[in-house]
C-alpha cells in the first residue's frame, strides 16, 4: 500500500467518539486504524457492487478493437500456466 | 502439485488468514460465504491438505459499457462487453516472495477461461491496489483502461493463447 500522507479530516458527535476510543482500545489499536479499516471494508463492497463500469465510447471502441485483434501471448503468464503449482478441483 | 484450489466452503479455516491487507482478510472471514451464498461472486481458495486457506481470490461476473449521450446507438454495435471481475485475490503473508502470486493470478485465470468457454465473456478485469500492484499485472498481460490506471483488462482469448496445449 502507498505511504499515508493524506489527512482526512472527520466530523463526530462526543459519543461517536467514545465509542471509537473503547472500542479501539480494546483492539490495541488507533481510532484511526478503527475507522479506516471499517471504511476500506465499506468502500470496498460498495466499489464492486455494480457489476459494471461505463468508459468514454472511443475508449470502448479501442477496447473492443484490441479484442478483435490478434492476441499476443504475455511470457510470465505462460510460464505460470505452464508450470502451475496448484490444481483447480 | 503443491497447492488444492476449490470453490470456499464450510470445511475451510480461514480465522488465521492473514494477508497484511485487513480489508482483504475481513472479506474472507466475514462476507465471502454470504457473497457467494447469494451467487453475486464465487471465491476459490487454495490450501495444502488441510483445507486451512493458504490464498483466495473471489470472482464475480462484470460488464464494461459504452457511455452514451443519448440511447440511440450504431447499428449493430456491441455497447457492452462482458467479462470476469477479479474482485480480490490474496496470499496469506508466509507465501509472500515466492513468486506465487503469479500462480494464483494463473489459477484464477484458468478459472475465467473456463467460465468463458462455457458461458461466454471476452475479459478479464482487474482493480490493482496500487502502481506496484498494476506493474504486475502488466506483465502478466493485463493492459490498463485509458482513464483508469489501477484498472487493467485482459482478453480471455489471451489465456488459452499463453497456455501451452496439453499433448494428447
Amino acid at each position: 500500500m502507498s505511504p499515508k500522507t493524506k489527512v482526512l479530516n472527520l466530523r463526530v458527535s462526543d459519543e461517536q467518539r467514545r465509542v471509537y476510543e473503547r472500542a479501539a482500545a480494546l483492539e490495541g489499536i488507533s481510532v484511526s486504524a478503527l475507522v479506516t479499516s471499517a471504511a476500506d471494508v465499506h468502500a470496498d463492497e460498495l466499489l464492486h457492487a455494480h457489476a459494471s463500469m461505463s468508459v468514454p465510447a472511443d475508449v470502448f471502441d479501442g477496447l473492443l478493437a484490441a479484442l478483435d485483434g490478434q492476441a499476443t501471448p504475455a511470457p510470465a503468464l505462460a510460464k505460470a500456466l505452464a508450470e502451475p503449482r496448484f490444481e483447480n478441483l | 502439485m503443491d497447492f488444492t484450489c476449490e470453490v470456499l466452503g464450510d470445511a475451510h479455516d480461514v480465522s488465521a488468514f492473514d494477508s497484511s491487507v485487513p480489508a482483504l482478510d475481513a472479506w474472507l472471514r466475514d462476507a465471502a460465504r454470504d457473497s457467494d451464498g447469494r451467487n453475486l461472486t464465487r471465491t476459490y481458495v487454495w490450501h495444502t491438505g488441510d483445507r486451512r486457506v493458504v490464498a483466495y481470490y473471489t470472482l464475480m461476473p462484470y460488464f464494461i459499457e459504452r457511455e452514451t449521450l443519448t440511447k440511440r446507438q450504431g447499428r449493430g454495435l456491441p455497447n457492452r462487453i462482458s467479462g470476469y471481475l477479479i474482485a480480490r485475490l490474496a496470499l496469506d503473508r508466509p507465501l509472500h516472495g515466492q513468486r506465487l502470486g503469479s500462480q494464483l493470478v494463473a489459477s484464477a485465470l484458468t478459472r475465467a477461461a473456463a467460465g468463458a468457454r462455457d458461458l461466454g465473456g471476452r475479459l478479464v478485469i482487474v482493480d490493482a491496489i496500487d502502481e506496484g500492484a498494476a506493474a504486475f499485472y502488466q506483465h502478466h498481460g493485463f493492459a490498463p483502461i485509458e482513464g483508469h490506471p489501477l484498472r487493467l483488462v485482459l482478453p480471455t482469448k489471451l489465456i488459452d493463447a499463453s497456455a501451452v496445449p496439453s499433448v494428447l
